[in-house]
């Protein structure tokens, strides 16, 4: 092989390299945890320019290079300041674009940064030189090793892949660890992981951080390479066609990632320059850029998921066959049987029902309004502990709106809600989840693709690898708990009768069976007050039946419940007392029997 | 002083265009809840269909910028019915939406790029007398710009104060849901926005083009940074909002050009930053509550 | 398939070993070091067609500057060929994209390197890509000529970085001169935030400050804006004579167009080197008309031979290869040629057609005096050298006298737009070290 076909070869595999590193870190962002960094070219970047600040000697007599700090650090500290770089920048960044909800609106926002930094960039000479650059940044190792430039090559693949497998290290322990599956949660349904204890607003900004700092690193190594830096090398084209590459080659994997990497960045932007020069090569440029935007829309088309999607993770493999066994199962059912109180009359003594499980939830004149709607318009009452309580009253009475209040999905415009005396109004939902009041989701909010086990999973508090720091620790600091856990979701699998679906997507699922395991998931979080908004809507007539009978037994372990439902005869059927709203305020409180006697609920329902 | 009230009156001809297409992009997205990047690209097909009436057809400038705002109105629909229904169909998530909407925005400016050749293009029109009004300069056409911009505003108003259609939208825009089942043909009122808000990024983009005195296959794109930005700061969604947004980075651009004109975009930008900093959702955020689904 | 965690272990393990193992036997290797292809030491053997790699952006927004080079070599190509190529060597020209930035210009020139045969000299690239291609050049002994202004290379060393065209360094003061001595003593500076423009400002206030004239506004503003309104006001309420700097083809045609708009009809504007590209007239003229242009613009660039057999020579070669308007009467354009042509020239003084052989040669076609016999096309350079002679190759662009940091420090001269012919016609040449 001949020096220059050499030197070719070895480059191609460095920017694979660089590529890949890239693509990990984006996928991280995007294909693990849902969120769309359109302004991931910048980071990139960043890391090339602090790289090469870091890396640049003093300035000699005479030198053109204007912008030099002169520190000349040895390889690989430049790439640790060019990843601290990164986080920091994202950290910044993320400060504010992750603040609204919706992610195309973060999505959006980033690529106005990234535009913004551009033009800053380029005008601001003082920063990174403007649109000259930085250049002459001296190639590590360089000097010292006596190579001739093809083995020089060479060596700078293996660093290359030095750094690569650690940045895949990192993150495939980042997305195999029980906080890689949070994220997949945060990722499925934002709202949903809020309320089981997710703060989607931090964790989003930590996966921010790292795959900004990934990216970084990506950009480091390149400059260290190319040897120079400067604004055309990163436009902000270049994010969509990382993007690009990790749809194409496949979300929320590293392997997806890598091959996304090589058939998008390498082969189908190599292959190209292959052909003949056209006279006008501007229209080559652009039909490559239309072909991307028509990948784009090809794969989100017909293969969403990529060429390699992410697998599935069968984990009731791992639950320990001792568990497994019916008796095993039996036991664990009969430990609830002991625990469950013989039923009375509807009223029942609030001494006996609170269990230390159980809470006390009292709601004080509390208001929600929306442009000039007040949906929620001085709601009080009391919830007796151990109880199940049901909240009826006609259509636009605010009665979601009110669960939404006391789980903290969104904030009163007064009131307060006191949960064993912590006010907990303005919470956000995380925080409030955390005190045990958990929340199911009017329409069915499962973890589409999430396994049925990892959903029950993502919902138990406490578990060891749920950070980043955790996470790097690997399977053998979270195995036991994980594997705890795993017992006691395959108890109530068993319970519920679904163990035939544990490894499957909780999205491949029946209507009926989702809404089960939205149950169980919610019951996995170790519930003190158990918010139910309309559990029966949409399920047929027997599963119904299946439902009221879990709820009863929850009520009689002892489990404090409101309940929102149309469905009156379920209401009857499980719940002791009864509140009605109307207009957004209490109407009347009862049993099923006397609310029906009372004439103002009839015609309010009659009414609304 | 006397610059600051020249660089005022500046900013209101940025500021009218900017109103135009923000209340554009913000009517479509009040309505579907969709995100559309490809906006940008819109303009930038009206600005040439303008052009071209204008040197095949010879038209008047103002005739020609009717031509450029049916166009918008048609390829803003196109959008919609040809693209952007189907996926959400196909069950492809809000979110991911906007990626479809950045796929389609890619294709059509590099398209446009391969047929305009990358050159730069021009309606020549010939230079008019200055027009000097409270210490600020304009033009008569930029008056123009700025009395149809105006006009649009009230027309607007007016549809949504006083018609159906622009009740329907707005109930349309508060909760689709709700709008359905009180008998609002929502998908009827879908098309009506798409065309709506196409028609006025057309007018925006000829507008644009002609304030700029020439354009190509980005121009429409560029601009596109800070109609978003004017939307956002009102809340995107509201198009009282948008007018505001248009008015505070339109004229604080040009003022902020006095003291360095580096800082033009910048402008713009902190002014998005600082908003989501404190009002994560917009300055009139009370007023409408982002809904999860979207209706297209 | 199952990528277990050992599996990747292993294989980038496997990657890394390789490469090490590579590196160590590259190293021990005594092989030529250098590309394979270029270095036809023994020199002929065979009957082999020279190339001369073009690498530039093509695409993106300077995609002018590669068609401009592409061109430039192809007439050259054709006037070498037609006196019988080089050493009955025939040079073809082959383009590859840089796309424009250092990230995408790496690997293509290792592709070049590779891909070309008996790759002898590279036309290019673009400045900013220069410091990550110029040492893959050198290792492969390709030198290479360029028209980068970028005055970071007035002292650069390398041999195998040849300059056809004078730096920005140069090209500042010219513009100072141009400007004082037609008339304009109190003038506004308008210069645009992107690479030329800045290397150029510090230079030019100095120049003019030292002939005697001021600057009654100084503004940089930013590129591609939709309203440069409130620049404009600020520079009329200085009262210019006139405009001077250097704005690219956008900003250049919304500034001017509001700058009208404003003032109710322009003033005068003199402008840098960078109005002869193409992209500059096809913005601007159509903003505020071909007459406005020749009425107003004034552009400070290097001079052209405007008669003479080399003008004569490179014109036929410009049509032969059917070049538009514009580049048939473009300075950089014509450096190109005449760099293709030194080059060749050098070549065949050398006798090789080995970069590290000819290299040497390449100024001692060029260089003036010593006896050296004016020659203006290649087949009167390739006679003369066959008579033993010394040559001085003076081309489409007048003398190409390469100073001791290899930059050819051409004059300038002031251009004019010609509407009706929709081309930039020379005027006045300014003397040489204008404004230094």
């Amino acid at each position: 092989m001949s020096a220059a076909l050499q030197s070719y070869v070895a480059t191609l595999l460095i920017y694979l390299g660089v590529n890949s590193i890239a693509c990990w870190g984006l996928n991280l962002q995007f294909g693990v945890s849902g969120v769309m960094n359109f302004a991931f070219i910048l980071f990139q970047a960043m890391g090339a320019y602090i790289t090469a600040v870091l890396t640049l000697p003093k300035a000699t007599a005479g030198s053109a290079e204007t912008y030099i700090l002169g520190w000349h650090l040895p390889w690989p500290l430049p790439l640790v300041g060019a990843g601290v770089a990164g986080a920091v920048l994202a950290l910044a960044v993320g400060s504010f674009a992750l603040r609204p909800r919706r992610r195309d609106f973060q999505a959006t926002v980033m690529l106005v940064v990234s535009i913004i930094a551009s033009t800053l960039v380029v005008s601001e000479q003082g920063w990174f030189n403007g649109n000259q650059g930085l250049f002459g940044i001296p190639q590590p190792f360089a000097g010292s090793l006596s190579l001739l430039p093809a083995g020089y090559d060479w060596f700078f693949v293996a660093l290359t892949a030095g750094v690569a497998l650690l940045v895949l290290f990192a993150t495939d322990r980042f997305t195999s660890s029980p906080w890689g599956r949070r994220l997949r949660a945060m990722r499925e349904n934002a709202d949903a992981a809020e309320s089981l204890g997710t703060n989607v607003r931090a964790e989003s900004l930590k996966v921010y951080v790292a795959g900004g700092a990934i990216a970084a690193i990506s950009g480091g190594v390149l400059v260290e390479f190319i040897t120079s830096w400067d604004p055309s090398g990163w436009g902000t084209g270049e994010t969509f066609i990382f993007f690009v590459a990790i749809i194409v080659g496949g979300l929320g994997n590293n392997f997806g990632a890598f091959l996304g990497a090589f058939l998008v960045l390498g082969v189908f932007l190599e292959l190209p320059t292959y052909l003949p020069q056209l006279s006008n090569s501007n229209v080559e440029e652009s039909l490559q850029s239309a072909a991307i935007g028509v990948l784009i829309l090809a794969f989100l088309w017909w293969r969403p998921q990529g060429i390699i999607p992410e697998r599935r993770r069968k984990l009731s493999r791992l639950v320990p066959a001792a568990a497994r066994e019916p008796a095993a199962v039996e036991s664990a059912a009969s430990v609830r049987e002991e625990k469950r109180e013989p039923t009375t009359a509807v009223t029942r003594e609030p001494a006996q029902a609170a269990t230390a499980r159980s809470a006390e939830l009292s709601v004080r004149d509390l208001h929600r309004e929306f442009g000039g709607v007040h949906a929620v318009d001085g709601l009080s009452f009391e919830l007796v502990p151990g109880q199940a309580t049901g909240l009826i009253g006609p259509n636009g009475a605010g009665k979601s709106t009110a669960l939404k209040l006391i789980a903290g999905a969104m904030p009163p415009s007064g009131g307060h809600v006191l949960v064993d005396g912590v006010d907990v109004a303005g919470w956000p939902a995380h925080k409030v989840s955390r005190l045990g009041v958990i929340r199911t989701f009017q329409h069915t909010s499962e973890f589409g693709r999430l396994t049925v086990l990892e959903n029950l999973l993502t919902a138990a508090p406490g578990q060891p690898g749920d950070s980043i720091g955790g996470a790097l620790l690997g399977r053998r600091h979270a195995r036991p708990r994980q594997l705890e856990l795993l017992e006691q979701a395959w108890a109530l699998l068993a319970d519920f009768q679904l163990t035939a679906h544990a490894d499957t997507y909780a999205g491949q699922l029946s209507g009926g069976q989702r809404r089960l395991v939205e149950i169980m998931r919610a019951l996995m979080a170790r519930p003190r007050i158990l918010l139910l908004d309309e559990p029966m809507a949409g399920v047929n007539p027997t599963l119904r039946l299946t439902i009221e009978e879990h709820l009863r037994r929850l009520r009689d372990s002892g489990l404090t419940m409101l309940m929102v439902e149309h469905e009156l005869g379920s209401v009857e059927r499980v719940c002791d007392c009864v509140i009605v709203m109307a207009q957004g305020k209490l109407l009347a409180t009862g049993t099923m029997a006397e609310l029906r006697r009372n004439e103002e609920v009839v015609s309010a329902y009659l009414a609304g | 002083m006397s610059q600051v009230v020249l660089s005022l009156g500046f900013g209101l001809v940025t500021a009218s265009i900017l109103a135009i297409g923000a209340v554009g992009f913000t009517i479509q997205f009040g309505v579907t809840n969709l995100f559309n990047l490809a906006y940008g690209e819109i303009m930038t097909v009206a600005a040439f269909a303008a052009y071209l009436a204008r040197t095949t057809l010879h038209w008047d400038m103002w005739l020609a910028m009717a031509v450029g705002g049916l166009c918008g109105m048609l390829v803003s629909l196109a959008m919609s019915r040809c693209v952007f229904m189907p996926f959400l169909q196909r069950g492809t998530s809000q979110f991911a939406m906007v990626m479809v909407t950045v796929a389609v925005s890619f294709i059509l400016k590099n398209v446009l790029q391969i047929w305009s050749g990358a050159n730069f293009y021009s309606y020549q029109l010939p230079p008019e007398p200055s027009i000097r009004f409270l210490g600020m300069v304009f033009d008569a056409r930029e008056l123009a710009i700025i009395g149809l911009a105006v006009a649009s505003l009230l027309g607007l108003h007016l549809l949504f104060q006083y018609t159906r259609l622009g009740k329907a939208m707005r109930a349309t825009s508060d909760d689709a849901g709700l709008a359905r089942s009180v008998g609002i043909p929502t998908s009827r009122i879908v098309s009506a926005a798409w065309l709506l808000s196409g028609l006025l990024a057309g007018i925006a983009g000829v507008a644009l083009a002609m304030d700029l005195g020439t354009f190509d296959s980005n121009t429409g794109g560029s601009f596109l940074l800070l109609i978003v930005a004017a939307a956002v700061f009102g809340s995107v969604g509201e198009p009282y909002g948008a007018v505001l947004g248009a008015l505070v980075i339109g004229i604080a651009s040009e003022l902020a050009a006095i003291i360095s004109p580096t800082l033009k975009d910048v402008v713009a930008f902190a002014i998005l930053v600082l908003v989501l900093l404190f009002r994560p959702e917009g300055l009139r955020s009370g007023r409408v509550q982002l809904r999860g689904e979207v209706t297209a | 398939m199952k990528l277990t965690r050992t599996r990747w272990l292993a294989a980038c393990g496997a990657v890394a070993a390789a490469s090490i193992a590579a590196a160590g036997c590259s190293s021990s290797s005594s092989s030529s070091g250098s590309a394979g292809t270029s270095g036809s030491s023994a020199g002929s053997g065979g009957n082999y067609a020279v190339t001369a790699g073009v690498l530039h952006a093509f695409t993106g927004q300077n995609a002018f500057f590669g068609l401009n080079a592409q061109t430039a070599c192809k007439a050259a190509a054709a006037q070498v060929n037609a006196a019988g190529g080089i050493m009955g060597h025939s040079l073809t020209c082959t383009a590859f994209d840089t796309k424009g930035d250092p990230a995408d210009a790496v690997p293509v020139t290792n592709r070049m390197l590779v891909a070309a045969s008996h790759l002898e000299m590279v036309v290019g690239p673009d400045g900013g890509d220069i410091p990550s291609v110029l040492p893959l050049l050198e290792q492969a002994k390709a030198p290479e000529m360029n028209t980068v202004g970028d005055p970071r290379y007035d002292t650069q060393t390398s041999q195998y970085f040849w300059r056809l065209t004078p730096s920005d360094s140069t090209q500042a003061p010219a513009l100072a001169y141009a400007a004082y001595h037609l008339g304009y003593t109190k003038i506004a500076e308008v210069f645009t935030s992107d690479l030329s423009s800045q290397t150029t400002t510090a230079p030019f206030q100095a120049s003019y400050a030292k002939l005697g004239g001021t600057i009654v506004k100084q503004l940089t503003v930013a590129p591609d804006q939709a309203s440069y309104q409130t620049e404009v006001a600020a520079a009329l309420a200085a009262h210019p004579q006139a405009i001077v700097g250097e704005m690219d083809a956008r900003t250049s045609a919304t500034f001017l167009t509001e700058l009208r708009q404003q003032h109710g009809s322009l003033i005068p504007f003199v402008v840098t080197q960078r109005a002869l590209q193409g992209d500059w007239a096809a913005a601007v003229v159509p903003a505020i008309g071909g007459a406005a242009v020749s009425k107003y613009v004034t552009t400070v660039a290097p001079a052209l031979q405007a008669t003479g057999a080399a003008f004569s020579a490179f014109q036929s070669a410009m049509g032969a290869v059917k070049a538009n308007p514009f580049q048939k009467k473009n300075p950089f354009v014509a450096a190109g040629y005449d760099g293709v042509i030194a080059f060749a020239l050098a070549m065949d003084a050398a006798k090789s057609t080995d970069g590290s052989v000819f290299v040497s040669y390449i100024p001692k076609v060029t260089t003036a005096g010593g006896g050296a016999t004016v020659v203006n096309t290649y087949a009167q350079g390739v006679a003369a050298l066959k008579a033993g002679k010394t040559i001085q190759y003076v081309g489409a662009a007048g003398a190409m006298v390469f100073n001791q940091y290899n930059t050819a420090d051409r004059p300038y001269a002031e251009w004019t737009y010609n509407a009706t012919a929709h081309s930039w016609v020379m005027g006045e040449q300014l003397p040489q070290n204008a404004g230094q």
